[in-house]
């Protein structure tokens, strides 16, 4: 850098550049995803493939039907012919893309910790030889699940805030009930039952640390999807 | 206070997955209700178990990759040179409670004796010292009188004591049995 304005400056001997670390266990025990993070871009065909699918499971495909012929009744609600805009008569439930409340709760649920853990992949940046740079901690889904069901259904509730009749109140305070008990509930559960605390930091337990809490989150997600989708009409 | 709060927690969540679940019931019906829940349970445990494989496959290898190179480094001593390896790798204790310890007891004992005998084998130890090691191995992994998961962390903690005896020492002590 200064070698232009100074050039009786002597040069600083430069380290000659380091050969790459080769482990010899490399090849051994190679690891199973050998892909540098960037290349954790792969992963994205996956996750819109399994968002197309859950659109399409519970879409209204397979609800279309022959143009005059009686409408089906819809199992999303009572199927009653409309007219469009240019005078064709069609199925006011049938007519769009539809999603069954489960298979919205199945891809708000993969979405929500595929995006996430793609950008962990993406963003962290591995060991030294190593494909990725993922921990058990970023195993922990329920918490991003309870997070978005309980925004999901605010959001909701508030848009149709107006109507009454497409939830009874006691289903309301159900799952009023379902948030206070599961947002208290959970975390004081992992945190009593879910680290190994024989060790200083605790670890993490597989069962009662991981699984367990995601396996609650995720029922609590489905509920809250289930009851949205019927405050959406 | 502190069983007082512990069992809040368990009655919490289990009314909330119950109450979610009978929601879900309200909602789809019993029959959809039942298929629902099984299928989100299989979903949930396919994706966790997926990813608890990929995340402990990753410290596995990072354990035995740490054995192997601090091994070298012992190896390399007598000439006073240190390894580039020891300098570009480390492992400290905190990573090796919190991940690599359970990934090797989501392994299951089994799998942990297989691969610390694989890994044994493929260390420059002397025969002597391979021997005890693989005699250490066999007879932790037959110990009736300790848990499965007593067996598994006394393993990997052994093991790492094997190329563990000076600086940059962080893998420390077995748990005293």
């Amino acid at each position: 850098m200064w070698a232009p304005f100074c050039p009786s400056m002597p040069r600083l001997p430069v380290a000659p550049p380091k050969p790459p670390f080769k482990p010899s266990l490399q090849l051994r025990y190679a690891p199973v995803f050998d892909f540098p993070a960037p290349r954790a871009f792969l992963w994205l065909p996956a996750i819109i493939a399994v968002t197309v699918f859950a659109l399409l499971w519970g879409s209204g495909a397979g609800n279309a039907r022959v143009e005059g012929a009686p409408i089906q009744p819809s199992p999303y609600g009572t199927g009653k012919a409309i007219k469009s805009g240019n005078g064709q008569e069609k199925d006011e439930f049938n007519s769009g893309l539809r999603v069954s409340p489960y298979a919205l709760s199945i891809l708000i649920g993969v979405l929500t910790i595929g995006l996430q853990v793609l950008l962990k992949l993406m963003s962290r940046q591995p060991p030294a030889n190593k494909s990725h740079g993922l921990i058990r901690e970023d195993l922990v889904w329920w918490l991003d699940w309870v997070i978005a069901a309980v925004v999901a259904f605010m959001v909701l509730a508030l848009n149709r805030a107006d109507d009454h009749e497409v939830m009874t109140t006691e289903q309301v305070l159900t799952l009023v009930f379902v948030f206070i008990s599961g947002l208290t509930g959970i975390p004081t559960m992992v945190r009593n039952f879910g680290y190994d605390t024989a060790h200083d930091p605790p670890a993490l337990r597989t069962g009662r640390g991981i699984v367990l809490p995601n396996l609650a989150g995720a029922v609590i997600l489905l509920a809250t999807v289930v009851a949205g989708a019927q405050l959406a009409g | 206070m502190m069983r007082f709060e512990k069992t809040f927690a368990v009655i919490a969540t289990a009314v909330s997955v119950v109450a979610s679940l009978r929601l879900v019931a309200d909602f789809l019906g019993p029959s959809s209700a039942v298929l629902a829940g099984v299928g989100t349970a299989g979903l949930v445990a396919i994706a966790s178990g997926a990813g608890l494989w990929l995340v402990g496959q990753r410290f596995i290898d990072r354990y035995a990759h740490f054995i192997e190179l601090r091994q070298e480094y012992f190896e390399s001593r007598g000439k006073r040179q240190k390894s580039e390896a020891v300098q570009s790798f480390q492992m400290d204790l905190d990573v090796f409670n919190t991940e690599v310890v359970p990934s090797f007891r989501d392994a299951g004992v089994e799998r942990t004796k297989a691969r610390m005998l694989e890994l044994i084998d493929h260390l420059n130890l002397t025969p002597r010292d391979a021997d005890a090691e693989r005699e250490f191995v066999n007879r932790t992994a037959a110990d009736e009188s300790l848990s499965r998961g007593e067996r598994v962390e006394l393993i990997v903690r052994g093991v790492a004591k094997t190329a563990d005896e000076l600086e940059p020492a962080t893998i420390r002590e077995p748990p005293s049995s």
